[in-house]
């Protein structure tokens, strides 16, 4: 099965030529890092256009550059014959183009009324902006959106996620835009807002808008939207009617073949043995987390799947003492006090968490630094640095993970983004933990990189460490785990195993409609 | 229709509830006036008591009000303790008849302050240093040029200065007058586009920007309002003093931020009152008349202002780190 | 600015100076700059370790002061009375430094607020304690070891010498240091790292406090008295030496032997203000100006990496 398939459906010049809102050819690098590698999008006024692809295939930089806040390093927008230069939110909103933020643009203490209005507030002789006239405003606003109004003085911070989502729409649909662009609108949102949501879409596109839809939720795209292109590695890998795509086409589209990648060719499933590793019961972490049992082997790699926010990042934080939680957790069978993350370290789990700029490593210091961070007790004899024990630590680990670099005295920031990311697995590694939770720890690296990675989790479970292991790319799930967990809610959804731990099942399982397992 | 189904998902509207933090000043003012009617009603209900309170009220109150919006940006004015001295310094170094006018005067040390503002404002929007460096190290120089200016203690401003700004107005003290103002300035000011913008930038900087608040002119524009309001203050300063010191505003650093924080602003930015840093500046005020009441000597006043400044921002403190902790964890 | 342009800066400096009026390098010049860069320097350790990890403290002033006057006062001259008085004041710093370190690490209070208020608690009580007025002179042992030598080198220059070597082991060879490093470059990620950065960062505090309480000892010593604004120049002077010594002041960067090297810049500096015959004015304007010069050198340092 090829996309190139579906790609044809949507290349004809015709569709170009007449198009209202025209991006060809967006380039962006952050780093070294392609996000988006020649995107385009081709959409029609009155027409509600999904935009699908997997995590990290580009969407939310291609949403940054329509709404001003990221400049692509090549590429053109055009809005109904007009090149438009978007090299600011501002430019964005003069152009008309108003987005619903998946992290929303809510000022967390200003107020409801002061959030919507931002820019557009009518003002008195005096300069003032009357409290009372922007709350009338606000007031009639959500009638005429037909939502239950909020108090318009309440700061936003206060507001749960779903009022802010809904407020966050409310906020982008008061601009007036010609172009709406909803980057994940529904995640928070009940099943009953969700649908007020679709209705309002459809009423705006019907006016003439150009309503860009982005979605996780495949089900999503097949109900509201007219046609759907899908982005895979920063470019288009189709487009066409959503009618001419069903559900199963489109994750073939956004999942390809991906011939780059390369797993370890044998993961002989005899390397799991039958010692519990860590067994966890009952983990809560209200409203994230509920009621989680998991048990990890030694020499097991349990896959988490799960579309953004569904409890992955509360379980990882919870089993890693950065997130309070009921249930118990035992390590090699002794109990784990999960109080803080020396104890999680002490008890024998370690982390290689979400982010490794802001959370992984200290990127001004040394390698030397950061590999040795967790581990300088050991190293250590009468409260000073051994300096031979210390750089003995630092030099099997460079040459344990082939880390490339000069000296293990330049600092992290100075290495590549794979090589920064082996220095944080040496890290957590020289501690020796027995459960190792890697969060996404193959986000934002080469596929070189990649594959040492994955290497490197084999020979790491060969001697007999457990990992769980949460990736947004659901091949390296299906390649690298022994069983996969989808987390939705907060709850386990579903648990896949041998035949049926599919690519193409695990992320069924993760964007499956409600209820559906 | 959704609609209907979405009016019982979502919350009824409701007032935001009082909490600890803004009641703070006004338990204190109540708790200090209560003490002070009780050992020495004389100093509250006696004849001109208010006037004196409000005399006493104004400098700091002015600092504060400058104080305030920098703290509400994220940000801090440690300056203010040098472009206070400057003032004064100058202006007790021009009391005799030769030099400028008075209003000259005022209008050249208010210029001054606004240029010191500028200078803040400039470097905190275009470096990546943090304001308390920035205004750490404008302090210093500052209270330098206070010492050229002024290198001992002493000078008197002219006479007219002092007459302008003590004495009453229609029978309303002047002091008064200017602390009704400066409520009046902030009732205003808090509904403007700047505020807005000001909260803005103190909640979440990179939203604020993504929703095209323009942070560097407005970080210039609280600078050079603080500064400008410093140099004001000195003003009053010299001539209620009646004399100058060439490390007289020095004071005014711990006390400002300490009415702010009193006051019930956020040390971590977004939201703060003017108001109640006013009325916060007023509990520092009646600390002095607390301690003289006690019959205690007058050097518990810097004792107890920087105690209650520990005590309030510890607990305004841990009640904001726990609210965003419950908050986050829900969101 | 990285260690080694501040300490080339020093002996431009020098030059520049001796340029100007030739006994400016005397040997006997020399020393006495590199006396008066210890007090900046002994308050310059704790400062150092405040501004690592992102933090700064501005109660020094007040316990410099603080420190001095009660020295100055329990000893009443008696120097039998000199080792118990130390004891006292320097435990009593650093009950201050706690306070602040528990401040500023448990209840999460910025520590320019915290210290800010600290100075002037510490302040308020001093002022108490003195009623506002000192007169008394220090205890004849301290001005002996203030003044004295050995083996022709000033004993204040030994004891710095010895605060030098434990403050560069400290911050260079032992897990503490290394830690605090970490805090100040990336706090979430020295929590996930396994550093107790709750506790860690309580003790730069009292380092600073227990630094500056000493410093008031010493420094009454060397000027024979105490009064009441001594410890004023310290703050920025600690400040910019830590600055010009090549720390970020976004946290992270910088070591003990550059806040040294930091010291001597400012010394040098107002050595030369002093021959200019520029007075306590241009000294602050010269602090505050250092300051702000290093810093933006650092920071710009930082980006460009």
């Amino acid at each position: 099965m090829d996309a190139a398939g579906y790609a044809s459906v949507a290349g004809g010049a015709s569709e170009e030529r007449s198009a209202d809102l025209v991006l060809s050819g967006l380039r962006k690098t952050y780093g070294g890092v392609v996000a988006l590698d020649g995107a385009s999008l081709a959409c029609f006024r009155g027409e509600t256009h999904g935009f699908v692809g997997e995590n990290g295939a580009g969407k939310s930089t291609l949403v940054r550059v329509l709404s001003g806040a990221v400049e692509p390093d090549a590429g053109t927008i055009t809005l109904e014959g007009q090149a438009l230069r978007l090299s600011s939110p501002a430019d964005a909103r003069a152009a008309g183009i108003a987005t619903v933020f998946q992290e929303f643009s809510l000022i967390p203490h200003l107020g409801v009324a002061q959030n919507l209005f931002y820019g557009l507030e009518p003002r008195t002789k005096l300069g003032r902006i009357s409290t009372r006239g922007l709350e009338r405003a606000a007031a009639d606003a959500f009638a005429a959106h037909d939502l239950r109004p909020l108090d318009p003085g309440r700061p936003v911070g206060e507001l749960r996620l779903a009022e802010r989502q809904l407020l966050e729409i409310l906020k982008a649909l008061l601009r007036e835009p010609r172009v709406l662009v909803l980057d994940e609108p529904t995640s928070a949102l009940l099943p009953e807002q969700v649908e007020w949501l679709f209705q309002t879409v459809r009423r705006y596109a019907d006016g003439g808008g150009i309503a860009v839809f982005i979605s996780h939720r495949l089900a999503e795209i097949q109900t509201l939207c007219d046609r759907v292109t899908v982005l895979r590695n920063g470019a288009n890998v189709g487009s066409a009617p959503v009618a001419d795509l069903p559900e199963s086409a489109l994750v073939e589209l956004m999942l390809g073949r991906k011939l780059e990648r390369f797993f370890p060719t044998s993961l002989p499933h005899e390397r799991v043995r039958d010692e519990t590793i860590c067994e966890a019961r009952g983990l809560s972490a209200p409203p994230d987390l509920h009621e989680i049992d998991l048990d990890v082997r030694a020499g097991e790699i349990v896959g988490i799947a799960g579309l953004e926010g569904q409890g992955q990042g509360t379980l990882f934080k919870a089993l890693f003492g950065m997130r309070p939680a009921n249930g118990s957790v035992t390590v090699r069978g002794r109990v784990a006090h999960l109080a803080t993350p020396r104890r999680a370290l002490k008890s024998g789990i370690g982390l290689v968490p979400e982010d490794r700029a802001s959370q992984g490593l200290c990127l001004t210091l040394s390698v030397r630094d950061n590999i040795a961070l967790s581990s300088l007790r050991t190293v250590s004899r009468l409260g000073l640095i051994d300096r031979r024990r210390h750089r003995e630590l630092v030099d099997r680990a460079v040459e344990q993970f082939s880390i490339r670099l000069g000296s293990p005295q330049q600092p992290v920031s100075s290495l590549s983004g794979g090589n920064q990311q082996k220095v944080l697995l040496a890290r957590v590694l020289a501690t020796s933990p027995s459960l190792l939770l890697l969060y996404d720890a193959t986000r934002g690296v080469d596929v070189g990189t990649k594959t040492e990675i994955y290497d490197l989790m084999h020979e790491i479970c060969c001697g007999g460490v457990g990992i769980v292991f949460y990736s947004t790319d659901a091949s390296e799930l299906a390649n690298m785990a022994d069983r996969v967990l989808v987390l939705h809610d907060g709850r386990i959804r579903a648990q896949l195993e041998a035949e049926e731990m599919t690519e193409a099942n695990i992320v069924a399982a993760a964007v499956g409609g409600r209820g559906t397992p | 229709m959704g609609g209907s189904a979405l009016r019982a998902t979502v919350r009824v509207p409701r007032l935001p509830r009082p909490d600890v933090v803004t009641a703070i000043p006004y338990a204190y003012i109540a708790a200090l006036s209560l003490a002070i009617y009780l050992l020495e009603p004389s100093l509250l209900t006696g004849p001109g008591a208010f006037d004196v309170l409000a005399t006493a009220v104004v400098p700091l109150a002015l600092v504060a009000f400058g104080q305030t919006i920098a703290i509400i940006t994220r940000g801090i004015d440690l300056s203010v303790g040098g472009v206070v001295s400057t003032t004064t310094a100058i202006l007790a170094t021009h009391g005799g008849t030769s030099g400028p006018t008075v209003v000259g005067q005022v209008v050249l040390v208010v210029a001054i302050g606004v240029l010191a503002g500028v200078i803040n404002g400039l470097l905190v929007a275009f470096t990546p240093l943090q304001p308390f460096i920035v205004t750490l190290a404008t302090w210093s120089i500052w209270g330098g040029i206070a010492f050229l200016v002024l290198p001992i203690e002493g000078g008197a401003p002219a006479p007219e200065l002092i007459t302008w700004l003590t004495g009453a107005w229609l029978g309303v003290p002047r002091s008064v007058v200017v602390v009704a103002g400066l409520l009046v300035a902030w009732l205003w000011l808090r509904s403007t586009r700047f505020l807005i913008d000001v909260r803005a930038i103190g909640s979440d900087e990179a939203r604020a920007r993504l929703v095209g608040v323009p942070i560097r002119m407005r970080k210039i524009q609280v600078y050079a309002l603080s500064g400008a309001l410093a140099a004001v203050a000195g003003v009053y300063l010299a001539a209620q003093t009646g004399s100058g010191a060439p490390n007289a505003g020095d004071q005014f650093i711990l006390n400002s931020v300490a009415a702010v924080v009193i006051g019930g602003a956020s040390i971590f930015g977004g939201t703060g009152s003017a108001a109640g840093s006013i009325v916060g500046a007023a509990v520092l005020i009646l600390i002095p008349d607390v301690v003289f009441a006690l019959r205690l000597t007058s050097f518990w006043s810097v004792f107890l202002q920087g105690f209650v400044l520990v005590v309030t921002v510890t607990i305004s403190s841990v009640v904001i780190t726990l609210r965003m902790r419950r908050r986050r964890g829900a969101g | 600015m990285s260690v080694l342009t501040a300490y080339v800066v020093v002996v431009g400096l020098v030059v520049a100076g001796t340029l100007y009026t030739p006994g400016f390098s005397g040997i006997g010049q020399l020393r006495t700059y590199a006396v008066q860069a210890s007090f900046i320097g002994l308050v310059g350790l704790g400062q150092t370790l405040c501004i690592l990890t992102g933090g700064i403290d501005l109660s020094v002033p007040a316990v410099i002061t603080g420190s001095a006057v009660m020295t100055s006062i329990l000893c009443h001259g008696d120097s039998a009375r000199l080792a118990p008085v130390i004891v006292l004041v320097v435990c009593l710093a650093a009950v201050a430094g706690v306070v602040n370190g528990i401040g500023v690490a448990y209840a999460n209070v910025p520590p320019i607020i915290m210290t800010l208020g600290m100075g002037g608690v510490v302040q308020g009580l001093m002022l108490v304690y003195t009623k506002g007025g000192i007169s008394s002179f220090p205890p004849p042992a301290l001005a002996r070891f203030v003044v004295g030598r050995t083996l022709g080198v000033p004993h204040l220059l030994w004891f710095w010498a010895a605060i030098i070597a434990t403050g560069a082991v400290l911050l260079a060879v032992t897990p503490f240091g290394r830690r605090l490093y970490a805090i100040g470059a990336n706090r979430e990620a020295a929590l996930i790292a396994g550093v107790d950065v709750r506790r860690m960062l309580v003790a730069p505090y009292v380092v600073s406090a227990v630094g500056a309480a000493v410093t008031g000892v010493l420094l009454m010593g060397y000027n024979g008295q105490a009064y009441l604004t001594m410890g004023d120049p310290y703050l920025f002077a600690s400040a910019a030496a830590v600055a010009v010594g090549g720390a970020s002041i976004l946290g992270g960067s910088g070591n003990y032997v550059g806040t040294v090297a930091g010291a001597l810049v400012l010394t040098v500096l107002s050595a030369l203000l002093i021959v200019f015959s520029l007075g306590a004015g241009w000294l602050l304007i010269t602090y505050g100006a250092v300051l702000l010069t290093a810093a933006l050198l650092a920071s710009v340092r930082v980006q460009r990496r």
